[in-house]
């Protein structure tokens, strides 16, 4: 029965009319992903009002194009620009630029394109088989749940500060700080606002990210002597073979897609988290630690595995639920129930065609997505490579819209001027930016779920240890803390 | 040098009379596109309710309505953004009932009053539940448990906002000091929240809720409007079961304070004529809302209402600040 309803589902998108949006959406998704300051839940915004007078299957596949198109064209300005396109792609900078940069940008963007091709693919079958079992195990997370998965992807911390441990903690403090600016999430109690009204919203996601990213490494590249971003080298290295492209980085690519999996699914934190938490969790069992940051294969491939498997995770609680795993879902719900689909436990069995129709779109889209992004490549590099006193200021300009497109207001833009002069410091002085964006992502998730679980449990700390989930979560965080410690005893002996 | 003189004399000259022309053309507003005010993120309930009404603003208005969403501390940075626009009914509010609590609990540092209330568009209602496994079956029961079983139930709320004074209103009905509070965010988290078991009863937005009614997972016990919801018939309101526990869901809009009276008579009389519209309705129908139009006299006179009322429960819960 499920399996006609799939069959029917696949035929629904390859109608011509599903099958032209869904390449458009895929397209736009693309364009929306690869410039900083834009981000596919933006261009799905732009684009509901068109979904309104075409059927549901078409929309969703208009939708869902953007979605897999945005998360995934991140990457480009990752790998070329070294400023990630969109939240999700922040770890890809670290090792597709160095690969870039050292004359093999072709190289960078396939091994990426195919990370983010076949965990889209797994995730995707996952999903299908697996989403009404997997959402019944997500509503067992609770509170206490996600104050210790927070935690733990915090302690990756630990692992991402390169070489000074106190640089890389003071950076995720510094992240945490900026993250309780503004209003206190429960009680709205301000801290930090200094009296500016401004401040009270605190600082958002993209302009902080954005800054300190893009704009940091805007500035960087007025003060460096090369004249273009992306050197004019013939690109070669796309086709990567599947058997190089697994070389030693099987267990490297299941893993990412498997944390980005799981991370998706968990409203509240998505690909901004993801991609961060499976770098560090790939630099941690990696044979080399020493080579991620200077062009390693395992590097992209754990970034953009974990992001493009986000998405298949997201999409579950919400088709499944009717609860919103990330920004792009919860505007989903609102563009399905226009169409007079209510998103929940309903949806399955009153339009399960409907329901297979998206797993389908999803499916193809990444297919779609696989093939524009390897034409795309050529016409990439090539924009790319202008000569910088042209694209920098291009670039500044998109940064600046976006973050302004966000939320309206030009308060957003000084604060993304204002983190784009923090990170260029930072970086000067060799501080480590990501434990910055972890410690600001998590903060509020630590924070809020641990005071709602007190608050459910009445003020007693228990649960932390005697609920099997915070239990483990806990002793992970401990070992994952610890794990320097251990290096520097083993070396002593040695 | 005198020529130049006389160019920028000229220039001012011409700069006055545009000036003054289109103060002049005022008379006409709408002449350009409004900018609607939504407090949330896009994707909610109350960015679509907005949007249902945008779409045919050209048709009504003559000019498109912008929807701009302005997200933050529970509403109150959008709303604050139109507290400090100018009021020439370019910048409207679209907000809900938590412009009064807001104020009554510190978040806000402004009354509903310090902006022009214009008018009420649509509405929709809260409604109470539970698990299926929960033992009462009705809101009688509900209480009956409450007052019996204290601090064994417990509720999400979102500190300070309406939700907040619908609980404490329940709490009070049940004796008072009886319900478990727990922060949440908006409407799926608390959904989760029940699902989840980690509360035992949550107030959730009426019309999501017969689905899983339907799929057996939760039971409505009770609405929280004055009258009955006609997306859920058959579930009893709070005040005819003779519980002082009201909690409007409406959506109204608001500009500036000191606005002129001619255009605040334009923007009401022409949402009210969309209201009317049948499109409009089934539209709103999709998003789990109906047309519900008040003038801005009779939206004051609810409004003052509301601040009684919720002023009351913060006395009696200890919620003001």
């Amino acid at each position: 029965m499920e399996f006609y309803q799939l069959i029917n589902g696949t035929l629904n998108i390859l109608q011509p009319f599903p099958l032209a949006l869904l390449v458009l959406g895929t397209f736009v998704g693309i364009v929306f992903g690869s410039i900083p300051g834009m981000t596919a839940a933006m261009g799905i915004v732009l684009f509901l009002p068109l979904t309104f007078k075409i059927d549901p299957v078409s929309s969703i596949s208009l939708l869902l194009g953007i979605y897999t198109g945005g998360i995934s064209g991140g990457l480009i300005s990752a790998a070329l620009l070294r400023m990630p396109g969109t939240p999700s792609s922040v770890a890809t900078c670290f090792d597709a630029y160095p690969m870039a940069n050292k004359g093999e940008p072709g190289k960078a963007l396939g091994i990426g394109i195919i990370a983010s091709f076949l965990s889209g693919l797994i995730t995707c079958t996952l999903m299908v088989v697996l989403s009404p079992i997997i959402a019944k195990i997500a509503l067992k997370f609770g509170n206490f749940e996600y104050f210790t998965i927070g935690l733990l992807a915090l302690s990756i911390v630990v692992l991402l500060s390169k070489k000074s441990m106190v640089k890389g903690l003071l950076s995720a403090a510094l992240g945490l700080l900026c993250a309780t600016t503004g209003g206190a999430p429960l009680d709205m109690i301000p801290r930090f606002t200094f009296g500016l009204d401004d401040l009270l919203a605190g600082f958002n996601q993209l302009p902080f990210l954005i800054g300190l990213f893009a704009i940091s490494q805007i500035m960087s590249e007025m003060g460096a002597s090369n004249d273009v971003l992306v050197p004019r080298v013939p690109v070669t290295g796309v086709v990567v073979k599947i058997k190089d492209f697994f070389k030693g980085d099987f267990r490297t690519f299941v893993e990412s897609s498997l944390i980005g999996f799981f991370i998706g699914i968990l409203p509240g934190i998505g690909g901004a988290t993801a991609n961060i938490v499976a770098y560090g969790n790939a630099k941690a069992h990696s044979k080399h630690p020493e080579l991620f940051g200077t062009g390693y294969k395992s590097g992209i491939i754990a970034s953009e595995s974990a992001n493009n498997a986000t998405i298949a995770g997201a999409l579950i609680p919400m088709l499944t639920m009717g609860i919103p795993g990330d920004a792009v879902t919860a505007v989903l719900i609102g563009a399905l129930m226009i169409q007079g689909l209510q998103p929940g436990p309903l949806l399955f069995a009153a339009h399960g065609e409907f329901v297979y129709s998206a797993f389908a779109a999803c499916f193809i889209g990444n297919i779609v997505m696989f093939v524009m992004m390897l034409f795309a490549i050529k016409v990439f590099i090539k924009a790319l490579s202008i000569p910088k006193i042209y694209l920098l200021p291009l670039i500044m300009v998109m940064c600046i819209v976006g973050a302004y497109a966000l939320n309206n207001r030009i308060f957003d833009m000084w604060v993304l001027l204002g983190f784009g002069i923090v990170g260029y410091l930072l970086e000067k002085q060799d501080y480590p930016l990501t434990p910055m964006v972890l410690g600001f992502v998590l903060g509020p998730l630590i924070e809020t779920n641990i005071r709602e679980g007190i608050m459910s449990s009445s003020g007693s700390w228990m649960p932390l240890i005697n609920r099997p989930i915070p239990c483990v979560c806990l002793i992970l965080t401990l070992i994952s803390i610890s794990w320097p410690l251990k290096e520097k005893i083993f070396a002593r002996r040695h | 040098m005198r020529t130049r003189f006389v160019h920028v004399y000229l220039a001012l000259i011409t700069c006055m009379l545009i000036v003054f022309t289109s103060n002049a053309a005022f008379a006409v507003y709408p002449e350009r596109p409004i900018k609607m005010v939504v407090t949330y993120k896009p994707g909610g309930g109350n960015d679509a309710t907005a949007r249902v009404f945008a779409k045919y603003s050209e048709e009504y208005f003559g000019q498109p309505i912008i929807i701009t969403n302005i997200d933050g501390a529970g509403g109150i940075v959008g709303a604050r953004e139109v507290y400090k626009a100018k009021p020439d009914g370019y910048t409207l509010l679209w907000m809900h009932e938590a412009l009064t609590t807001g104020n009554l609990t510190g978040v806000a540092d402004f009354k509903w009053s310090d902006l022009t209330p214009i008018c009420q568009t649509c509405a929709t209602a809260d409604v109470i539940v539970v698990r299926s496994d929960f033992p009462a079956k009705n809101i009688d029961e509900f209480i009956e448990y409450v007052k019996n079983n204290p601090k064994k139930v417990r509720m999400p709320i979102n500190i300070g906002a309406t939700t907040h004074f619908e609980m404490a209103a329940i709490d009070i009905a049940a004796g008072g000091n009886k319900i478990v509070h727990v922060a949440s965010g908006g409407g799926s988290d608390r959904l989760q929240k029940l699902l989840g078991g980690f509360v035992e009863a949550a107030s959730l937005n009426a019309p999501t809720v017969p689905q899983y009614v339907q799929s057996g997972q939760i039971r409505a016990l009770a609405v929280s409007t004055p009258e009955r919801s006609p997306f859920l018939p058959e579930v009893p309101t709070f005040k005819e079961k003779g519980y002082n526990v009201v909690k409007p869901y409406n959506m109204n809009v608001f500009g500036p304070a000191k606005m002129d009276s001619d255009v605040v008579r334009t923007i009401s009389e022409t949402f009210k004529k969309m209201s009317e519209d049948p499109r409009v309705k089934s539209d709103l129908a999709k998003f789990l809302a109906m047309p519900h139009y008040l003038d801005q006299t009779e939206l004051e006179k609810f409004l003052k209402e509301l601040d009684r009322n919720f002023g009351e429960i913060a006395e009696k819960a200890n919620l003001k600040k």
